[in-house]
Parts: C-alpha cells; sequence; structure tokens
C-alpha cells in the first residue's frame, strides 16, 4: 500500500497530486494514524528491547517499570500523530 | 540441550537471528525517524521536493537498505511467531506444511517488495 503510493506519487505531478487528495479522506487518515500508531508502538517497545538487550531494566522491576515507560510514551506519540494527521 | 538442526530460519544460528533482527531494527529505526522528521519538518511539501528526496543517491541507498533490513527484521519475526503459535499441539499433523507455507508466503511477500522497491528507486 505504502509503496504503491510512493511510487504514484514520485511519477508526476499530476500522481503526486492525486495521491495527496487521496490521502485527505477521512478513511485514509483514519488508516494512516492506525499505520503509524502501531510503528510508533513497535518503535517504542524495540527500543526497550534494545536497552535492555544491554543489561537495563531486566529486572522484575525494572521490566515492570519499562513496560510502563513504553505505554506512557507511546501514548503521548500516538496522540501527537493524531494530532498531526488531523 | 541437543543442537536443534533448524532449516527454515535462513540463518546459521539463533543467536545470528539475534543479531540480524537488532542489527536490522536500528536501520529501521533510523529510517522511520528520519522520514517522518522530514516530512513533519517540511509541511505543504510538493511534488519538486518529494522527488527530489527521492532521486537522491544517498536516499535512494538508504531506502534500499531499509527495504533489506525490513526483509531480514520481518523474516525473524515472522519466523519466530510462526514457530511459537503454527505448532502440531495448535494444528495437529497439518502443522509443519501450513507453517512452511506460511514462511513461503512471507518471503515472497518479502522479495516482492524489495524488487518493486528497486524498481521506485532505479526503475524509471
Amino acid at each position: 500500500m505504502l509503496l504503491f503510493g510512493l511510487d504514484k506519487s514520485l511519477t508526476s505531478a499530476e500522481d503526486f497530486a492525486e495521491v495527496k487528495e487521496c490521502l485527505t479522506s477521512p478513511l485514509a487518515k483514519f488508516v494512516i494514524w492506525g499505520l503509524l500508531s502501531a510503528l510508533l508502538y513497535h518503535l517504542v517497545a524495540g527500543v526497550r528491547h534494545l536497552i535492555m538487550d544491554m543489561g537495563i531494566g531486566e529486572t522484575l522491576e525494572g521490566g515492570k517499570l519499562g513496560s510502563k515507560i513504553v505505554i506512557v510514551v507511546s501514548a503521548i506519540l500516538i496522540a501527537l500523530v493524531g494530532v498531526w494527521v488531523w | 540441550m541437543g543442537m536443534v538442526t533448524n532449516v527454515t530460519n535462513f540463518s546459521r544460528s539463533g543467536l545470528y537471528d539475534w543479531m540480524a533482527q537488532r542489527v536490522s531494527a536500528v536501520v529501521l529505526a533510523a529510517y522511520v525517524v528520519f522520514l517522518l522528521g522530514y516530512i513533519v519538518c517540511n509541511p505543504g511539501m510538493g511534488y519538486t521536493e518529494w522527488q527530489a528526496l527521492f532521486s537522491n543517491n544517498a536516499m535512494r541507498i538508504f531506502s534500499l537498505l531499509t527495504l533489506v533490513a525490513l526483509s531480514a527484521h520481518a523474516w525473524v519475526g515472522m519466523w519466530t511467531i510462526s514457530t511459537d503459535y503454527l505448532t502440531p499441539m495448535a494444528l495437529g499433523k497439518w502443522a509443519t506444511v501450513v507453517r512452511f507455507l506460511f514462511q513461503a508466503a512471507c518471503g515472497i511477500a518479502m522479495f516482492t517488495f524489495f524488487v518493486w522497491g528497486v524498481q521506485i528507486f532505479w526503475g524509471n
């Protein structure tokens, strides 16, 4: 879907405008927001895993704290992206 | 623990998978942060600038590297999921066939996305 959009948006100015127009519909915005939300959560949780790989936050308490941080940070980013998309 | 011989995870060992997933994750994170940041910092970007971004060779190479990283990352991730859930316990005697088809589908999808990416960046 994203590759299709990228391919078309790079073809010509008209196609770029068409993609842009298509992305303004509420449904497209919702899909984009959903996709970005999943990506941002995965990214934040992934960074946490990389940190744990370095030996930080691997205890029971550290793990619990880490997951709470992931939830909070992800929620903030998802909200920001939501505002940006709409 | 005896060494488990495994032929479907495309790598020599679990450690190799572990490393491939981490390295690819860093590449993917860098690309996402860069591209999202670029778009957010350039509101109302038009075709000329968008097209210029992707005709810059460094960006093309970075994008292609990201597609490779995505394939590696997705492969290890989906392989892990399929070996966790598509099991004899869950599917009985058909588990191995279903798992193999699932992994083959993932592989074909990744190859297609990669080739498509090359065509987008260097095709026209």
